[in-house]
């Protein structure tokens, strides 16, 4: 009897022991804390190069200029990011200075959600210069007269090529002007003929060109098949998209093609394999890849100096049809503030907002993190930093993107990660399968999309004109 | 190595024996011999990963990269190691770990045990049902109820949010996947233990105690490990509570090489991956040796 | 009629004891479990964005699931993937659990530690890269195995052809369940535990009547854990039907190619977290709960007659 008696009432202090010794070390509001002291909460991404940045260079900068703002940074890897971010919208969470197209649905979903604070109000009354943007990449974020979002990063697409391989077989580099009407899909493709050695055995292979445009109806662009509606990329909506013109049948068979008929491509499988191994165009045996513009800085470590290293440059996209006018998909990140802050809260973050987007903070950001910035100004210095590239080469390609190209569907289209899903699902089998016809697939895929489509815009209430 | 060494063997014999020991006995070492045979060369399969993560953590960023790939580094590269650890502050994400998955594997261990016996051992209107509830609790997807446990948390009074609060009391007050594990095990146990005890006196707490603990020992060396090795790698529940760099646990510290876009410094991921599965291993190690076959009924018996 | 009133009053309090001895779980589903678990169940009948407050919308997102082709391919995918991994991971661990058991072995816990080792890392974003390498059709070691063995020239010259795993369709379920068994040291581990408690006494017995060590396996060691065996059963289908980080990692999110990496945990992530429709994904979950809970209870009354449980008395458990 006696015995048990002990024995419970030691498990029970022990149990409301241990529970106040858990809530004890953690640390409450803390009434010592000096009165004037506010909290600004910045959510960004797990990213070796931006995370240095941002502790050691930013948010020092910045509470030494403002020593009444804490700026308390949150870092979450991009794959979970969302499910860190609306847990804490949903419960109210202090969350102020923010970047939409990380995770989740992008920045047209978060718009028509209402998430974001329009910041035009606070533009106008502070004068803010946005003269200093690049005008086509601050309007990306621009909506119905409202902005929304100030960009910090941007890049176009492009085709990355290894000078090395170029040189073992004795060819010329592509060319670096968007304009060029030479150089073709065709000419591309007649390259990669020459540059491609032992397909059949993947491990020792070496590639012409892996085809690696993201989102994938980009590559209908090339020629001359954009498949959205005029207005899709203003309102976030499509009630249809084209993938059945003759065109845009092509641009997807073309690319099969690369892999299946000219043998120069690796396939899906193969890709996925070089990547795992390490990266494809990374490990020295892919001579062109064309794909969004972060290898500009994903890339920046590639030197011929390091083992395994080698020389790259950038060339445009290829014309696919000789009249196709956009041809390059932009990517562009701005950093936004969530929608219903109030008094000194909104203007503790709009305050970080404008040091973000002042030229000595973005010029810091380019230079950690050799990311294109997104001002006139900074952009001649980041010119300078390729070493196997001379400054004005990179100056033309780098620039002839944003005048030959649109901002991508991800960021733009409301619902893109179901859109993306669909294409990517019916897709496959024209990437996996060698007997596969894009005339045959392609319908398919247009009516599965068309049905995505208007049930987006039916569960947001959009009505097309 | 003398003939007692083999006495309870489980091994499968491929044939049927007559019934005189020495062949039954002969035959035990035979399984013994082809056993390990077997186990050496089933390693190869289970340790390639764990060889070619130490492989890639010892080459350059670049040369990680490379196809064909180098099955050893051109040279090895052991600064990456310190590299690695320092890049971001991982003594104190170690530290963080440790404190929070210490916490949880005696609150798992303690609770669940107890927990446990009420269901496997005493009879009630409603434990069925009841029972049935806990396993209910397994069968909700985590991810719909992760914005209201954030929720909850958050409106609940005390130091919730970025503590770890949120994670070592729950796990004071039973989790269903051992209380469901413990209650199989005690299920085994013979009935006629408690029942001696509870003729001579004993009380309920007493036989859970005295009895029933001593005879799981196994079960909950078990419990220990798996609950240990669950806090010590767990991945959302920090994601979701922990803001401050400073509190992180290691598989937050592991994640913060991700990078996007294939920046992923792949030499620095591994070696920092191998160094934060170590303790793990040494856990393992030494907690195994209390898998030995009959210390449970020699401790009754004795 | 003199018995009955003291076993009554027995019986109270042993009920007594039972409800002592679950306090904490009671605690802790008041406090902490049954609130978000009910939030969920609320939701699953509204529309919640998040950014707006939920908005109640009857029975819509249940007839909307009934009417969605992804939900019942969904439900393929991971109801394929559970009939395989399930059985597959019993037998596996199982059978190392047995080797690894063996007193003869010498280093059995060197080998047991290393044995366990996969299982510490199979969850993790790095295993899920390595095995998109070793299953890669080009670059794989799997594939090249197999025509080192059973290809045109291989040893045994079949002119067998790996498959192509994660990129057919047909095979990329089969691709998981190979990741899983990887994983086979969790209840290796369990099944370990268990073994150890059949007591030896039983072993000489059968050894004396001169039962082989199959028979030996089959009517001693299998039913003495055969508790165990259920639990890794049960919570291994709980599991599997909750698969999700594999998905997520290797299809990137995709589901793809053609929907035959869609788990259904995963398309409930997608429209939760990346489409934000979290009153329709809740919807998913409690349909999904149901499923579940009612595979469990006719698991739990078939296990009745093929699970042996020590104690008399305990008929009438589930």
């Amino acid at each position: 009897m006696k015995r048990w008696t002990v024995l419970s009432v030691a498990l029970v202090a022990l149990l409301a022991l241990t529970l106040s010794a858990c809530a004890a070390p953690a640390p409450s509001g803390g009434a010592a804390e000096i009165v004037e002291q506010r909290e600004i909460v910045w959510m960004a991404r797990t990213n070796v190069v931006e995370n240095p940045w941002e502790q050691e260079v930013a948010i020092p900068a910045f509470e030494a200029a403002n020593p009444e703002i804490t700026v308390n940074l949150l870092i979450v890897d991009q794959a979970d990011i969302a499910v860190k971010r609306e847990a804490m919208i949903a419960a109210g969470e202090p969350l102020h200075v923010w970047s939409p197209n990380w995770g989740g649905n992008g920045f047209a979903s978060d718009r028509v959600r209402g998430l974001l604070t329009d910041l035009t109000p606070l533009i106008e009354r502070d004068g803010v210069d946005v003269d200093v943007f690049v005008p086509e990449v601050l309007a990306i974020y621009e909506n119905a007269g409202s902005q929304y979002g100030f960009p910090f990063l941007t890049t176009g697409s492009y085709m990355f090529y290894n000078m090395d391989l170029f040189d073992a077989v004795g060819l010329d580099y592509p060319p670096v002007s968007w304009d060029d009407q030479s150089w073709t899909w065709d000419r591309a493709l007649d390259l990669a003929q020459q540059l491609t050695t032992n397909v059949e055995d993947p491990m020792n292979a070496t590639f012409g060109w892996v085809e690696g445009m993201w989102p994938v109806e980009a590559v209908t662009w090339l020629f001359d098949a954009y498949p959205w509606p005029e207005d899709a990329f203003d309102t976030g909506f499509a009630q249809s998209i084209n993938f059945t013109s003759e065109n845009a049948i092509k641009a997807f068979q073309s690319r099969h093609d690369l892999t299946y008929l000219h043998k120069v491509a690796p396939d899906a499988a193969a890709v996925e394999g070089l990547n795992a191994l390490g990266g494809d165009f990374q490990s020295g045996r892919v001579a062109m890849k064309t794909t969004g513009g972060w290898g500009w800085w994903v890339y920046s470590p590639v030197t011929p100096e390091v083992e395994g290293g080698f020389c790259w440059g950038v060339a445009p996209l290829p014309f696919g049809d000789t009249n196709a006018p956009t041809r390059a998909v932009i990517f562009t990140d701005p950093w936004v503030i969530t929608r219903g802050l109030e008094g000194q809260e909104l203007e503790d973050a709009w305050t970080f907002i404008k040091y973000l987007i002042s030229e000595d903070a973005a010029r810091e950001y380019m230079q950690a993190t050799n990311t294109p910035p997104t001002q006139h100004k900074l952009l001649d210095e980041w010119y300078q930093q390729f070493g196997c590239m001379n400054p004005e080469d990179v100056k033309t390609v780098y620039q002839g993107a944003f005048t030959n190209g649109l901002e991508s569907s991800n960021h733009l289209m409301v619902g893109f990660d179901e859109i993306n899903s669909t294409w990517d699902n019916l897709l496959g089998e024209l990437w996996n399968n060698a007997d596969a016809r894009a005339e045959d697939i392609l319908p398919g895929v247009e009516e599965a999309l068309t049905e995505v489509l208007l049930r987006i815009a039916e569960e947001e209430d959009h009505t097309f004109e | 190595m003398t003939e007692q060494a083999f006495s309870p063997p489980i091994a499968a014999e491929t044939s049927q024996t007559g019934s005189r020991n020495l062949t039954i006995r002969g035959q035990e070492r035979m399984m013994a011999i082809i056993s390990t045979a077997v186990l050496v060369l089933g390693l190869t399969v289970v340790l390639f990963p764990l060889f070619w993560m130490l492989s890639t953590s010892l080459k350059e960023e670049i040369e990680a990269l490379k196809i064909p790939p180098n099955w050893f580094p051109a040279k090895a590269q052991w600064h990456n190691y310190r590299d690695a650890l320092t890049f971001n502050p991982f003594t104190t994400y170690f530290g963080n770990t440790l404190y929070f998955a210490g916490m949880v594997v005696v609150g798992e261990m303690l609770s669940n045990s107890f927990i446990a016996y009420g269901f496997a051992r005493l009879r009630a209107p409603g434990r069925n049902f009841l029972f049935l509830m806990v396993l209910a609790t397994l069968m909700v997807p985590a991810e719909v109820t992760i914005i209201p446990t954030y929720i909850l948390f958050s409106k609940l009074p005390g130091p919730w949010l970025n503590t770890y609060n949120p994670l070592i009391v729950p796990a004071w007050l039973g989790s269903a996947y051992l209380i469901f594990l413990l209650r199989q095990f005690y299920l085994g146990i013979p009935r006629e233990y408690d029942e001696s005890a509870y003729i001579e006196g004993a009380s309920r707490l007493g036989i859970w105690w005295r009895i029933i603990l001593p005879l799981s020992k196994p079960a909950l060396g078990a419990v220990g490990i798996m609950s240990f090795i669950f806090h010590w790698n767990t991945f959302q529940g920090p994601l979701i509570y922990i803001n401050d760099n400073a509190k992180f646990p290691v598989s937050l510290g592991l994640s913060m090489f991700r990078t996007p876009f294939g920046g992923t410094p792949q030499h620095w991921y591994m070696a920092a991956s191998l160094a934060v599965i170590a303790p793990c291993i040494i856990v393992f190690f030494v907690a195994q040796r209390y898998f030995i076959q009959g210390i449970v009924i020699s401790g009754v018996k004795g | 009629m003199l018995n009955i009133l003291p076993k009554r009053k027995l019986a109270r309090t042993e009920a007594l004891w039972f409800w002592f001895f679950i306090t904490p779980w009671i605690i802790g589903l008041i406090l902490f479990r049954g609130g978000p678990i009910l939030g969920s169940l609320f939701l699953s009948f509204t529309e919640y964005n998040v950014a707006d407050p939920p908005t109640w919308i009857n029975l819509d997102n249940y007839a909307r699931l009934l009417t969605d082709d992804i939900f019942y391919k969904s439900l393929r995918v991971s109801g394929l993937y559970t009939l395989l991994a399930v059985p597959l991971g019993i037998v596996v661990s199982l059978v190392m659990a047995l080797m690894l058991n063996q007193k003869g072995v010498p280093f059995l816990g060197v080998f047991r530690t290393l044995y366990y080792i996969p299982a510490l890392i199979a969850g993790s974003v790095a295993v899920a890269f390595l095995f998109q390498w070793l299953l890669n059709p080009s670059f794989g070691i799997f594939n090249y195995l197999i025509a080192l063995l059973a290809g045109e020239e291989g040893l045994i010259p079949l002119g067998i052809k790996g498959p192509r795993w994660f990129f057919d369709p047909n095979w990329v379920v089969p691709s998981f369940v190979l990741m899983s068994l990887w994983g086979f040291g969790a209840s290796m581990l369990i099944y370990l535990a268990g073994l150890q408690g059949v007591p030896t006494a039983l072993y000489e017995a059968a050894r004396i009547d001169g039962a082989s060590a199959f028979r030996r396996l089959i009517n001693v060691t299998l039913p003495m854990i055969s508790p165990v065996i259920l639990f890794t059963f049960i919570t291994g289908m709980i599991g599997s039907f909750q698969i999700f980080t594999p998905a997520y990692i290797v299809s990137g999110g995709v589901g793809g190619p053609a929907y035959a990496s869609m788990f259904y945990v995963l398309y409930l992530y997608l429209n939760a977290f990346r489409r934000y429709r979290f009153g329709y994904a809740s919807t998913q979950a409690w349909l999904l709960f149901i499923i579940i809970l009612i595979l469990t209870i006719f698991a739990l009354r078939m296990s009745r007659r093929a699970v042996y449980y020590e104690a008399p008395g305990d008929e009438d458990l589930i």
